[in-house]
């Protein structure tokens, strides 16, 4: 992440956060990044969505991601039940939050699948940067260049 | 616990924008029970806040710390170091918190991130609802363990106005329950309703902030 | 005969007359003339009128001044407290001032919650700090305290007794119903004189929350008016139904506004009926009538039912 001001020139940045059950088993990777069409994706696996707080995902957009999306469970198989109902909650009241400070809500995402194939999350990221191109680059990150 | 909530983001934009590097404290009691004031919406608050001011163009550092308690001297003193070096504070504590940092850390402005507005008991998840109004001259053992200070809209002492919904709500808000209609419910249940047709006689306020600000000593206690 | 007070509807209950009383809503502004008009339309019609105090929470010239308009007008007010606005000095202060000015009659009620602002009709004064240091049963004890033993609340005397016809709201058919009837019995313990109840439309549920106050010996201890609304249309009786707590229509009643070729009719028709089986009700000894807003109704209204001229008592 040393030349983010490059990225941004290249494209969005965009974080997926995603419950284990998200990926398939195969490529199961606690972390990684990938360059694709028109935007940078970071990828993180978390145990499950419901473990994603409100403060880490605004700390992301604060540290200048240009959307986060996060990949839950459908709400029937959720292992812990309830646990990506409680993301999508979180997610609105996050978007609520947005909306306050004058930043578009849809910079942060949710959608639900299992045992996506890494190329099909980016294909999920592409939808979320689509959603966010017409607002420009994060604030945050035309900052840090200044 | 105390209850606060958050002040329009709007409203503390303008407070903090003047200022170069800001400390916004929280308290890990009360306010962190209501999820107004603790450490997590501490982190949430200054992300937001950064973000915010600087869409606005406001050069503005936020530094964060989190006390076990605001209202106590000892916990306040945690914060001398950061206080030094900041131009401003944002307290998300109740008022009692905010007081007591602007009282240490005077002449250094203090402002309030919250407003604080009840007495609550956690109903369930994400649901507060207010149980006492630190009235002085508590009625609870009349009125079968339900607060009509607090909890009737009105504050009534002999029943119910004629506001009861159908429902055996409150006139005034559809989901709130109409604490007389519990109040004399439970006293059926108990076979005493007669305890209710005793008349209560207006109330003595003056143990409450109707007599003053409140100020007591215990002897024993005093060093 | 021997009368507390002396006022015009304390003599009329004394002697065993049906009592009519009719309201009149002050005006939102500071115009006597409107309280005058109102007035010269009233005139003559009821035993006493009824001055609301900023009712529904919504500013109004003040009762004190609009009951004082009306006395001067020849119309005997019922002069309207609650304890929303005013601390018990304050309505011990201005009990003294209404009697000074000749006011003899008193309501006393609760009042509504300022969040009330005209039923959302209005913006109100959602934001107003409310009082409510006393309750309407404790603000009747107050009145008796000023008119029985010349003494304030906190004990102070005043230098000569203030001496008042004391007036109560009931709403017999609220939840919780069954206490409603103690609730009563606490008024007129208090004092309460005489009773206006919420609006009547449910005659039937009525007569049995009416039969349980005399079966506790309570209707012959205070007078009990019944209340009456002047439906207007088959509207209006849907939204008290669902909206006015204490407020019960059948929905009979509903269906006949609805289906009326001329509801203005139907609506008074409707009331002369209430009327009727008010007066059928050995526990009720009056009526008390509103027409919102149209309070020109209300003359021939009275006439049909039978109930001009008004007795002369004095």
């Amino acid at each position: 992440m040393s030349n983010r001001a490059e990225q941004a020139k290249q494209g969005l940045e965009i974080v997926v956060l995603y419950c284990q059950h998200g990926i398939c088993d195969d490529a199961k990777a606690s972390a990684w990044s990938q360059d694709a069409e028109g935007m940078y994706v970071r990828a993180v696996m978390m145990p499950c969505s419901s473990k994603l707080e409100v403060p880490y995902i605004l700390k992301i957009l604060e540290s200048g991601a240009d959307a986060v999306e996060i990949v839950a469970c459908p709400e029937k198989s959720c292992k812990l039940l309830t646990g990506s109902l409680r993301a999508e909650r979180r997610v609105e009241y996050i978007r609520g939050l947005l909306e306050k400070i004058g930043y578009a809500p849809e910079r942060v995402g949710i959608s639900r699948k299992l045992a996506q194939k890494p190329d099909e999350l980016i294909k999920i990221a592409g939808t979320r940067a689509d959603a966010v191109r017409s607002l420009g680059t994060n604030p945050m990150k035309t900052g840090e260049q200044q | 616990m105390i209850f606060a909530e958050w002040k329009p983001i709007a409203e503390l934009i303008e407070k903090l924008k003047p200022y170069k590097k800001v400390l916004l404290a929280g308290c890990a009691t009360c306010v962190a029970e209501c999820a107004a004031g603790g450490e997590k919406e501490v982190e949430t608050l200054a992300p937001l806040l950064r973000m915010a001011l600087q869409k606005q163009g406001h050069t503005v550092e936020i530094v964060t710390a989190t006390l076990d308690k605001q209202c106590e001297w000892e916990f306040v003193e945690q914060l001398a170091e950061q206080a030094a070096e900041v131009d401003a504070i944002m307290s998300v504590a109740c008022g009692i918190g905010v007081q007591a940092l602007a009282e240490r850390f005077d002449p250094k402005p203090v402002y309030p991130g919250v407003n604080t507005s009840a007495l609550t008991i956690r109903e369930e998840a994400g649901l507060w609802a207010g149980r006492c109004a630190a009235c002085g001259d508590c009625v609870l053992g009349e009125t079968f363990g339900y607060c009509p200070i607090a909890r009737c809209a009105k504050s009534l002492l002999n029943g119910p106005c004629g506001g009861t919904r159908k429902s055996g709500k409150c006139e005034v808000n559809e989901d709130v329950d109409c604490i007389w209609n519990l109040i004399v419910e439970r006293a059926y249940e108990r076979g005493q309703i007669e305890s209710l047709a005793e008349p209560k006689r207006t109330k003595n306020w003056s143990n409450s902030g109707h007599g003053g600000p409140k100020r007591v000593i215990r002897e024993d206690l005093r060093q | 005969m021997k009368t507390l007070v002396g006022s015009n509807l304390e003599r009329v209950l004394a002697e065993g007359h049906f009592a009519v009383t009719a309201e009149v809503g002050p005006p939102r502004g500071p115009e006597a003339e409107v309280v005058k008009k109102k007035a010269g339309i009233l005139r003559g019609v009821a035993d006493a009128y009824n001055v609301t105090d900023n009712q529904t929470a919504v500013v109004r010239m003040s009762s004190i001044a609009a009951s004082k308009i009306l006395l001067q007008e020849g119309l005997e007010p019922v002069m309207q407290i609650v304890c929303r606005d005013r601390n018990r000095i304050a309505i011990q202060s201005d009990l003294l001032g209404a009697w000074a000015l000749g006011m003899r009659n008193v309501l006393c009620l609760s009042g509504d919650h300022q969040s009330a602002g005209a039923g959302g009709k209005l913006n109100g004064h959602p934001g107003a700090k409310n009082v409510y240091d006393i309750d309407s049963i404790q603000l009747i004890s107050v009145v008796k305290g000023l008119r029985d033993e010349a003494v304030q609340d906190g004990g102070d005397s005043i230098s000569s007794a203030a001496p008042f016809f004391i007036g109560a709201a009931w709403t017999p058919l609220g939840p919780p119903e069954k206490f409603r009837t103690i609730r009563l019995a606490k008024k007129i313990n208090a004092g309460a004189d005489f009773i206006q109840t919420q609006a009547v439309y449910d005659i039937k549920r009525f007569s049995e929350a009416v039969r349980r106050a005399e079966d506790m010996g309570l209707a012959e201890k205070t007078a009990i008016l019944a209340g009456i609304i002047i439906p207007r249309s088959a509207g209006m009786l849907r939204y008290m139904n669902n909206n006015v707590p204490g407020i019960e229509v059948p929905d009979e009643l509903i269906g006949r506004m609805k289906d009326a070729a001329d509801p203005h009719e139907e609506g008074i028709k409707i009331t002369l009926e209430l009327i009727d089986a008010a007066r059928n009700l050995s526990g009720i000894k009056g009526v008390h009538l509103q027409a919102i807003e149209a309070e020109g109704l209300l003359p021939d209204v009275i006439k049909a039912a039978g109930l001009l001229p008004r007795p002369h008592v004095y």
